[in-house]
């Protein structure tokens, strides 16, 4: 009799205890799931950013050297003497309108003085200030892929009132590269390719090197300057340097 | 009481969808932030579309709006999987409403205003409008589905 309750007693605890561990293994399955399913969420989030900044499935290919202010490369733009023992960096933006106020002086400059500088314009567009001023960018490059950038560049600080607030400047662009005498459908396939665009990010991230605060910022032989929009600071700052040089 | 199958695979499903709006829409933000174009085979104006200057608010671009969108989703989402609050789908439901207003404008701008259609922004409105479908069926049979 007694053997018998014993018996039943340490069965129902027998039972007990395994009901206790079945249940202790369901809530350690449902955390596990729980985390799991926490960890892919995080591991596809970031895995997904990952390999898309890298440049994945996309037009992205590897960095081309950034230029410093006071060295020229084979990919910018320059006037005036390759000899010349000034040289002149302006980081500038096709839309803004100080840049088009210093256009004048500093195209003058640059012809009067083209023994004494080497002059280099490289792309700085302000694109939260001046949507229209990264395609205008574009477009110059890509008239320079023709060998017309210095003229688009002049027709752009022109004309920047007419195209600034434009929607679609591409169709204005592709019109003022028609005018140029520029070959109209290569103008285009120029304007979206992913080697101007590169360019213009390349002159971008020098200009940030650089630590340019804004549009336009000049340097000469390396140095910030700060001249007046008028020929005569101009003038007198590269006399200066030339001066100091002697 | 957990939920029922159907809820759970609804919710999964959901999850996906909105993963794939955020990694589109976080390409776009990429690039946008790179100065590149996107690549674009089939229709022809992405970089118009990207480049207009409907893409950026306030400062703000477009794209790593639709980004952080995407991901609170998602997140809530993942929320709701993982425990079951009522709180968690409505807060889920508000900002995809406000989603699909936000790609109602975008549409609209492309069609009428820009003239130029973007594969990856007509892609993020394809997703969000299948998340409002889902939000919307699982809303109204959510008594349906959680208690049975």
């Amino acid at each position: 009799m007694d053997d018998i309750s014993f018996t039943k007693r340490e069965r129902r605890e027998e039972r007990k205890a395994v009901q206790v561990a079945d249940r202790k293994s369901a809530a350690y399955q449902e955390k596990v799931q729980r985390v799991g399913l926490w960890a892919v969420v995080v591991v596809l989030v970031v895995g997904g950013v990952w390999y898309l900044s890298r440049g994945g499935g996309s037009s992205g290919q590897p960095g081309p050297v950034v230029p410093t202010v006071n060295q020229v490369t084979a990919d910018d733009w320059t006037a005036g003497s390759a000899d010349a023992p000034l040289m002149l960096v302006e980081y500038s933006d096709f839309q803004c309108p100080a840049c088009g106020n210093y256009y004048t002086t500093v195209k003058k400059v640059t012809q009067d003085f083209s023994n004494q500088v080497h002059f280099v314009y490289r792309n700085f567009p302000l694109r939260t200030l001046h949507p229209n001023a990264e395609p205008a960018a574009w477009a110059a490059e890509a008239a320079g892929r023709q060998g017309k950038f210095w003229e688009m560049h002049d027709l752009l600080f022109e004309r920047q009132s007419q195209w600034a607030d434009n929607l679609n400047t591409k169709s204005t662009f592709h019109g003022y590269a028609v005018e140029l005498g520029l070959d109209g459908n290569q103008f285009d396939s120029d304007y979206s390719s992913s080697a101007v665009r590169n360019k213009v990010a390349t002159d971008v991230a020098s200009g940030t090197v650089a630590k340019v605060p804004g549009t336009p910022t000049f340097f000469l032989n390396g140095q910030k300057v700060s001249p007046s929009p008028d020929y005569a600071s101009f003038s007198t700052l590269i006399n200066d340097a030339l001066a100091a040089q002697k | 009481m957990p939920l029922l199958r159907k809820s759970s695979l609804l919710g999964y499903l959901f999850g996906l969808v909105a993963l794939a709006g955020f990694f589109d829409a976080t390409y776009l933000a990429i690039k946008h932030f790179e100065g590149l174009a996107p690549n674009c085979s089939i229709l022809n104006g992405c970089e118009v579309v990207t480049t207009s200057s409907y893409s950026v608010i306030f400062g703000v671009p477009v794209a790593l709006m639709g980004s952080v969108y995407y991901l609170t989703v998602l997140l809530l989402t993942v929320a709701y999987l993982d425990s079951p609050k009522r709180w968690k789908l409505d807060s889920a439901a508000v900002v995809v409403c406000f989603g699909l207003l936000a790609t109602v404008w975008f549409v609209y701008l492309q069609l009428f205003v820009i003239h130029a259609l973007c594969l990856y922004c007509m892609f993020s409105a394809l997703t969000t409008t299948t998340l409002f479908l889902f939000i919307f069926f699982w809303w109204r049979h959510y008594r349906l589905l959680i208690t049975v």
